[in-house]
């Protein structure tokens, strides 16, 4: 359903034969450094990792300061998980690849530079895929939705019981699209229950090894993703929502005045690969 | 209520009838009809019609509107007498375009806070794109902020933009945007007279808190066949008025399409081809003169906007009104109108990526009302308004339903929602002295949802449900009383100047859902519920009026403060697509707005125009935002000047142009950013929990717009007039922000403000024709 929005949005863009675009400056008020938290803790067999770093001014270029010396402890309310950060970089990771089990509520603590975070994760099972095809589409039949390339479809069975939410990571030759558009999540609202054969919109500019991830995320990180991803590709424009902080998990207990941004995310993942053929 | 002015009255005769066209025979609103030697005068009402009282005797009756010659005779009135006056054109340039006069209005009538717009100037004025838009114009008047550049959207005093009641032939525009608001649905061709009211609005009208924008189609004319219309830049317009029986009936037909969309067919590019993308509207109005005391209206407006990007997504939004009215004679002092309305709206759109997620989604208010309005004229200080009027709304919120077999969406109904929303009034004029005169009254509006419905109750935090509550078909599942006083004065100084003052308590109870900054045709309108209580306002307003050399000059200046309660506001990040329980993503509170308004016009000469200036504040309190403090609205803006002028300097030739300046909207703009997954995103200051909002602002908005306009010569006894306008917008090329976003600039990596500005140098040319 996201892209209906986006496509309201791209009326304007057909209509702006006068719309101009230049860059401004202009005085922003500056916040203090704020922790930012990334993490996405799996089933798979990996080394769980959490990245640490620091808000900026929005005018200071270059690379976000890792947040470093920070103590942090994964636990499944059994079994305690240290995440380490060896190299000083802000990443934080288990020194060995662990299989984190689904179906639990995973606590993630921080203490750095004097206040302590919490943020908690349910780990869901996830609906297998069950199948995947494609097809290419050639420079004659592109449409303004579909350009040259090949299309991945999915095969999958919604749960029947409504409150799934989904989020796909497509890799070509294990490099994985990374471009906003390529953030795919959705909830099954409007589908719940069904089986579902949907042709993934991601150009695939090539033939080779495809692999999709699909990962059952929470409602909290579905929010999360989706506010994220609108503020990101969207913020600014007068028909997108109200600019506002993407729904995080992550709290200050030490100092509740005190807030962080990102999300600790937790998702059981399914896995299937096709090998495109020229 | 006491009616002492009618004491005086007992012996009274009546003087009353109808002022019309000469050439038309449409009936003229606004006219002032005056007793000379008794000192007593009345206006013409919304159809024309005029009622006075005063001792037998014999009279010199002068009548006069702006843009007609004034008419005078000498009546002997012994007994009741009605006389009908017919008006003859003034002068060339105002040519048969109604001029609706305030000379007089400004300082006597107890109303304030009003403004009418003429009609004829504004088809002077220069446009976007060339396309006259009245709301466009009403944006120019004092206390008014447009929505943003461009936008035909506007806030009242500020209102926001749902608060806004506007009424076409009665009927309520729940929209009244085309593409996506740059254009409004109303074709100044079909309109005959427009006023807008923002304050001591009278009882008879309720429904919403800020203003009543009150539009009213032409008639058509009864005598003689007219066409008129024009070849614009981006649309062309035709105006039939057809005489069906002479002086007793005659039909009126209006339509305007854009055809933007024919310009995208000539591009290489088969994407760009194969879009659609265009508005039409349709007006329609008949009249019948049943008998001298009955005449029957019946009018309609229709009009669609179709978005299609090739078979994959559409988006289609539009109103269909029907007004039948009848107005009535019980007797020469008392005027009745019983009026049957039906008001539509919808909006869709539908999707088709492959056969598997083809979907389409369809919203729609339906309302159908049954009013009656009574004009008593009791006495020459006396007349009483009273009726009421009943609505039965009907609102299908969402249905999202699959399209194809193959389809693998489900079909999904939000519940529909019943309500009959009634109210009945009575308000009384009365002009004890020449120096006061009051108008207060009374209305009473009571709102019931009906079933069937099913309404959660929540914990104190209001999301999390306790219970489901269901209710039957017709069920009464909550009541809401409105109990709305409305009372205005005014003291006349001398005859060039009063003191005005009103209050009045208004009650909304249809609420706009839109979380996004700029109003979009796709935001949801939906009633009060067991969960949504109705708004509701109480204004105050004082002013000072004055009239120059002659009635030439106007100047008006007025304080108001306004109390809104139950104001909607959202929670961070609501979604409010698709949603059964929306009330989950509301936040409630109040807001205030308060400012000084001043307003300098003149109607008279080569050069006409208005300026008008508001300094003004709109702020909110919202439990839940910004620590419950006051924070500025999003339209709070501290500066707004519009300046307005024509000059009309030869018989061919006028000159129009229009500058307004306005500070900037306040926004929300990050304090900082971060990155998550190699995307940068921007990060808000947060307060107790939630984003801060509205702490910083968009730079000042400012443009000049100029129009020239060229009356071809025509021989004096010729039917076929015509004439050139051309335009430009934004003369000076300001670059005025119509977005602000804060993104990442994919080449060097470097973090930035984009700013998006829309219209520079719009140049429009448009042709029109008239033939009598």
């Amino acid at each position: 359903m996201k892209r209906i929005s986006l496509s309201i949005l791209s009326l304007l863009a057909l209509l702006g034969t006068t719309g101009c675009e230049e860059v401004v400056t202009m005085d922003l008020a500056e916040d203090k450094p704020r922790l930012v938290v990334e993490g996405m803790i799996r089933d798979a067999s990996e080394r769980t990792t959490v990245t640490l770093t620091w808000t900026t001014p929005w005018y200071k270029q270059g690379p976000p300061p890792a947040a470093t010396g920070a103590t942090l402890r994964l636990t499944d309310g059994e079994t305690e998980w240290a995440l380490l950060d060896d190299e000083n970089t802000g990443i934080y990771r288990t020194p060995t690849p662990v299989s984190l089990p689904a179906g639990k509520e995973y606590l993630l603590t921080i203490d750095i530079e004097g206040h302590r975070y919490e943020a908690r994760s349910l780990m869901k099972p996830v609906a297998p895929i069950l199948n995947l095809s494609h097809r290419y589409v050639s420079e004659e039949d592109a449409s303004l939705t579909r350009e040259q390339g090949y299309y991945l479809t999915l095969y999958a069975q919604d749960p029947p019981e409504e409150g799934d939410y989904y989020y796909w990571k497509l890799f070509l030759d294990d490099s994985l699209f990374d471009g906003i558009g390529d953030v795919l999540y959705t909830d099954d609202r409007f589908v719940n229950g069904n089986s579902i054969v949907w042709e993934i919109p991601i150009t695939i500019p090539r033939a080779g090894q495809v692999r999709l991830e699909q990962m059952a995320i929470t409602k909290g990180n579905y929010d999360f993703l989706a506010a994220f991803s609108i503020l990101v590709q969207a913020n600014g424009n007068p028909f997108a929502p109200q600019p506002a902080n993407p729904p995080t998990n992550i709290r200050c207990v030490s100092d509740p005045e005190n807030y962080a941004f990102g999300y600790f995310g937790a998702a059981a993942v399914a896995q299937a690969e096709v090998a495109i053929t020229p | 209520m006491g009616l002492c002015g009618s004491m005086a009255a007992q012996k009274a005769v009546t003087l009353s009838g109808y002022v019309k066209d000469g050439t038309t025979g449409e009936e003229l609103i606004g006219a002032t009809v005056q007793l000379t030697e008794a000192s007593v005068g009345a206006y013409t009402n919304a159809y024309g019609f005029y009622s006075l009282s005063v001792p037998p005797g014999t009279y010199k009756v002068v009548i006069s509107l702006m843009g007609y010659q004034v008419q005078s005779q000498v009546v002997e009135l012994t007994q009741s007498k009605t006389l009908n006056v017919e008006m003859k054109v003034e002068g060339v340039t105002t040519e048969t375009i109604e001029v609706r006069s305030d000379a007089n209005a400004n300082v006597d009538d107890v109303r304030m806070s009003s403004n009418a717009l003429d009609i004829a100037q504004v088809q002077e004025l220069p446009a976007l794109f060339g396309e006259i838009d009245v709301l466009k114009t009403v944006q120019l008047l004092p206390g008014v902020q447009s929505a943003g550049d461009g936008n035909a959207g506007f806030y009242v005093r500020g209102g926001s933009a749902d608060q806004n009641l506007i009424l076409l032939d009665e009927a309520t525009v729940y929209n009244a945007s085309h593409l996506l608001g740059f254009f409004s649905v109303f074709n100044a061709d079909a309109i005959k007279d427009l006023e807008l009211q923002k304050g001591g609005i009278p009882a008879r009208y309720g429904g919403r808190l800020s203003s009543v924008l009150d539009i009213r189609m032409k008639e058509g004319s009864n005598r003689i066949f007219r066409m008129q219309g024009g070849i614009g830049t981006i649309s062309s317009r035709a105006t039939l008025e057809i005489p069906i029986v002479k002086d007793r009936g005659a039909l009126m037909v209006s339509g305007r399409r854009t055809y933007a969309d024919l310009f995208l067919k000539l591009s290489p590019d088969k994407d760009v081809r194969n879009n659609q993308l265009f508005f039409y509207d349709l007006n329609l109005k008949g009249n019948y003169k049943l008998s001298e005391k009955d005449r029957l209206y019946l009018s309609g407006y229709f009009g669609r906007d179709v978005f299609k990007n090739q078979d994959i997504f559409g988006l289609h939004w539009g109103n269909g009104t029907g007004t039948l009215r009848w107005n009535h004679l019980f007797s020469d002092k008392l005027f009745a109108n019983v009026t049957l309305i039906y008001s539509d709206f919808r909006y869709g759109f539908n999707f088709s990526q492959d056969a598997g997620e083809s979907a389409e989604f369809l919203s729609r208010v339906q309302d159908t009302q049954l009013k009656l309005d009574f004009s008593h004229f009791i006495g020459n200080k006396s007349t009483l308004y009273y009726g009421g009027s009943t609505i039965y709304h009907y609102f299908t919120p969402g249905i999202f339903k699959p399209v194809g077999s193959e389809s693998f969406f489900n079909e999904l109904k939000l519940d529909k929602r019943y309500a009959l929303e009634s109210a009945a009034y009575i308000d009384h004029e009365w002009k004890p002295t020449a120096r006061w005169a009051f108008r207060y009254g009374l209305r009473t509006s009571h709102f019931r949802q009906l079933g069937p419905a099913n309404e959660r109750t929540y914990q104190a935090d209001g999301r999390t449900p306790v219970d489901t509550l269901t209710f039957t078909g017709g069920q009464g599942v909550k009541d809401y009383l409105g109990l709305e006083p409305r009372v205005g004065l005014r003291y006349k100084l001398n005859e060039q100047s009063s003191l005005k003052a009103s209050y009045n308590r208004m009650y909304q109870y249809m609420h706009l859902v839109s979380n996004s900054s700029s109003p979009l045709p796709t935001d949801l309108w939906i009633p009060s519920s067991y969960n949504i209580a109705p708004q509701y306002a109480d204004q105050i307003a004082a002013g000072y009026f004055r009239n120059l050399l002659g009635n030439k000059w106007e100047f008006s200046t007025e304080l108001y403060y306004k109390w809104l309660h139950n104001q909607i506001d959202y929670r961070d990040n609501a979604d409010i697509f698709f949603r059964q329980n929306l009330e989950t993503e509301f936040l409630r509170g109040t807001g205030r707005a308060y400012g000084a308004e001043f307003h300098l016009r003149r109607n008279e000469g080569k050069l006409t125009g208005w300026i008008s200036y508001t300094l003004g504040r709109v702020q909110r309190q919202i439990p839940g935002i910004n620590r419950n403090e006051w924070y500025p609205a999003n339209n709070d803006r501290r500066h707004n000047l519009a300046v307005v002028a024509s000059w009309h300097f030869t018989e061919r030739w006028t000159l129009a142009g229009s500058f307004v300046y306005m500070t900037g909207n306040a926004v929300t703009f990050p304090e900082g950013k971060y990155t998550l997954q190699g995307f940068t995103a921007p990060a808000y200051a947060q307060i107790d929990g939630s984003t801060r909002r509205n702490a910083a602002r968009f730079p000042a908005y400012h443009r000049l717009d100029l129009a020239a306009t060229h009356n071809f010569p025509s021989k004096p006894d010729s039917k076929w007039k015509h004439s050139l306008n051309i335009s430009l917008y934004n003369a000076y090329g300001r670059k005025n922000p119509w977005s602000l976003s804060f993104q990442k600039n994919e080449d060097t990596g470097d973090t930035e403000i984009r700013m998006v500005y829309l219209f520079r140098w719009i140049p429009a040319v448009t042709w029109n024709f008239q033939f009598n």
